[in-house]
């Protein structure tokens, strides 16, 4: 298959994905920087504002409670899902038994549709007649009763949790992957060494794992940035606005509100902070490398 | 050689099945439609009228026949009378449904007939992008005659007709009477008080029964208050406001939002209104776990199906400091029916959607809509027995009433759709208790000032 690996043919190869890859993906971007700099209905054409809509976006208290929303979201889903993934990842590592079953268990969240998702956890965290408060009444921790959605004081950490709780099995099982990837002479010539498993995970499996973790920072970004469903149908982003996140509240705006310039403004700062994220990610470990190979 | 054919191959292959997965592109309408020619129903070939034609039904429900059952009778209706005539309903919830007719509207797809808000009714109409259908009704005068001058005149815009009502607003407090009589409270009547309704919060709070089901996830469920808006003057400052002059946070509107501030103190609204949409809030009422719904006509079936003779219906309380009309009733028009300007492209079509407006807005689809508990929105209310729909005979017996009179639109309807959401958000901002009643006014003010 000589005939396929020259640039050429691999350029041409490459050309059918890459059309799509631009029109559905990159084309749009452009699309919303452009209408982000006009007051558009949706219908007739659009007027050019220039860049009020963003300066607008300082002045809205909607915004940044969205935007609050979702760095609350992001930081704790990021630390619990980062975390508890790999923990997970390891456990199911160690051929316990039951593993298998456990594996399709933990994975089983991530394939049910995120709208049903929020439907099951309104009936868990529903104030009145959500379980949670049910159950703690039943065993006697009344005073533990709380509004776990319904205002904006936990609403956004419950989203978080049930973020975590549905992406949990997936990162796991990325992380799984990466483990069946480390050579197992690697952790042998360490028990050789009188290394105890601590030190394996520390010396070997974590460094080992960096590409993956790589990854999985980077989904764990995307995905927070994305969140839409749950939240819709678990509150709605309510009680007024008390619990969007920076998509709900686009959504809200261009669609419901019918302002698509602001909402398109809004969709590029979110687009921008989860780029910048994401890149920042990945550049700052490689700065760190560069600075230590010129030492 | 043999290498260079082979990747040309595999190279046009790949090209064909991108192509192939490809349809043809939308015709553009980026231009205005000219101006429409008088198209009557007389003016169709005779190969027309033996030909099927399909026309397109946007509706604004997901599922017509569950959700708009006398809609979709009188469509059955009209297809069983007209057999070369096809209705193709295409559904979507509602924000679902203004998002794709606003998607549509730029491709130049738009369904032939479709119901649309009455704002972007409006601009969809400055855009080119509706029929003008003075000339439908100047060729039915019949259809003319009967529906109420204030319905056409909501969706006229300086004689240019681009809407028809699709049907009437009727909306208020459907109430429960068991509720009432078990708890021994005075069932509510016209002219009952904003003070006589507090003191039946009183009795239905101490017996853990929510007084008004309200649900905060869906933030245009807020009918009644919209109605009592009027009675604190709205349509006597609405026009100065919107022109800038006056603001929505002035003493009036503050006083009327205190009186929903003190309701959601007393506990008149259920404990979790803030996580539960309208769909739950119906069926907390219907499982009689709350006195009264804030809703309106189109729940007439299904509350005389839980509650039968136990169901009746009021207008909302009264207010001693309101500085409007009291004796204010909600009978609107509802968001219009509109036409695509392209029907006019096409004679047939264009017969085909003058028969079905003819046949929608006449005494047998009217009849249809009274059979199906639907409140007709022409001038005509056909002899139907309806005792065995006793919630629909209660609103009828609420219409009933002479000295009380509706305004011309419901408060929300003659707004932009940001202030629309803005005023629903100040309310249930109120009855929720995140806002107070200034604050509550200041972002409908503010999104006037964005608008």
């Amino acid at each position: 298959m000589r005939c396929l690996s020259s640039t050429r043919n691999k350029l041409i190869m490459l050309l059918p994905t890459l059309a799509v890859y631009i029109v559905y993906i990159i084309v749009p971007i452009f699309v919303a920087i452009f209408y982000s700099l006009t007051k558009y209905s949706g219908i007739g054409k659009p007027k050019f504002v220039g860049f009020k809509n963003y300066e607008r976006l300082f002045s809205d208290p909607n915004f940044s409670v969205a935007l609050k929303n979702t760095i609350i979201l992001f930081v704790v889903a990021f630390v619990l899902l980062l975390f508890c993934s790999f923990l997970l990842a390891l456990l199911l590592d160690s051929k316990l038994k039951g593993s298998t079953i456990a594996k399709s268990m933990i994975f089983s969240p991530a394939i049910i549709a995120p709208i049903i998702v929020g439907i099951i956890w309104w009936f868990i965290f529903d104030p009145q007649i959500g379980f949670l408060n049910s159950l703690l009444t039943r065993v006697g921790n009344e005073s533990w009763r709380t509004m776990w959605i319904g205002d904006g004081t936990l609403a956004p950490y419950s989203i978080a949790f049930i973020y975590f709780w549905q992406q949990l099995g997936f990162i796991t099982t990325i992380f799984f992957a990466g483990l069946q990837m480390i050579p197992n002479e690697l952790f042998e010539a360490a028990a050789i060494d009188g290394a105890n498993r601590f030190k394996k995970v520390i010396h070997i499996t974590i460094p080992m794992l960096k590409e993956t973790i790589q990854i999985v920072v980077i989904l764990i970004i995307t995905g927070c940035f994305k969140v839409f469903e749950i939240v819709l149908q678990l509150t709605n982003g309510g009680p007024n606005h008390l619990s969007e996140v920076l998509v709900t509240y686009t959504y809200l705006t261009t669609f419901k509100a019918g302002q698509y310039g602001y909402g398109m403004s809004m969709a590029v700062v979110t687009f921008l902070i989860a780029i910048m994220l994401s890149i920042g990610y990945i550049l700052i470990p490689k700065g760190r490398k560069t600075a230590e190979g010129d030492m | 050689m043999l290498k260079k054919i082979g990747v040309s191959i595999l190279c046009i292959t790949l090209i064909l099945a991108f192509v192939g997965c490809s349809s043809p592109a939308p015709t553009s309408t980026t231009e205005k439609p000219e101006a429409t020619e008088a198209v009557t129903s007389t003016e169709t070939t005779d190969s027309a009228q033996q030909e099927p034609v399909v026309i397109s039904l946007g509706m604004h429900v997901a599922d017509t026949q569950a959700q708009e059952p006398a809609t979709w009778a009188i469509i059955k209706a009209f297809e069983a009378a007209n057999p070369n005539i096809k209705v193709n309903i295409i559904g979507a919830e509602t924000d679902e449904h203004v998002k794709n007719m606003k998607l549509l509207s730029q491709t130049g797809e738009l369904p032939d007939i479709f119901w649309m808000l009455p704002a972007p009714a409006k601009e969809m109409q400055e855009a080119g992008y509706l029929l003008d259908l003075t000339e439908f009704l100047d060729s039915n005068p019949v259809v003319s005659d009967y529906l109420p001058q204030s319905m056409k005149d909501a969706a006229n815009a300086d004689g240019f007709q681009y809407g028809l009502p699709y049907q009437p607003l009727v909306t208020g407090f459907w109430y429960n009477k068991a509720l009432f009589q078990e708890y021994g409270v005075a069932e509510p009547v016209p002219g009952t008080t904003f003070d006589e309704l507090m003191s039946m919060v009183a009795v239905f709070k101490s017996h853990n029964v929510a007084t008004i089901a309200q649900g905060a996830k869906s933030p245009f469920s807020v009918w009644a208050w919209l109605t009592a808006y009027c009675r604190y003057g709205y349509y006597d400052r609405i026009d100065n406001i919107l022109a800038g002059s006056d603001k929505f946070n002035n003493t009036d509107f503050a006083a009327f939002y205190g009186k929903i501030a003190e309701l959601s103190k007393a506990g008149a609204f259920p404990t979790n209104i803030a996580t539960i949409d309208y769909f739950q809030a119906k069926d907390m009422f219907l499982q009689g776990q709350s006195a009264m719904f804030d809703s309106g006509h189109w729940d007439a079936q299904a509350i005389s199906e839980a509650l039968g003779e136990n169901a009746g219906f009021w207008w909302g309380p009264t207010f001693t400091d309101g500085v409007g009309d009291q004796k204010v009733l909600m009978k609107v028009s509802a968001a219009p029916f509109v036409v695509s300007a392209k029907v006019a492209d096409d004679p047939a079509k264009t017969d085909a959607v003058y028969k079905f407006l003819a046949f929608y807005y006449g005494e047998e689809a009217a009849k249809i809509t009274v059979e199906n508990s639907g409140i007709p929105v022409i001038n005509f209310l056909p002899d139907v027995d309806t005792s065995s729909n006793p919630a629909y005979t209660a609103l009828l017996q609420a219409l009933a009433l002479n000295d009380w009179k509706s305004p011309y639109a419901q408060p929300d309807l003659i707004v932009s759709e940001a202030v629309q959401n803005a005023m629903y958000d100040s309310l249930y901002g109120v009855m929720v208790g995140t806002y107070t009643p200034e604050q509550a006014l200041g972002v409908i003010d503010t999104a006037i000032a964005n608008d």
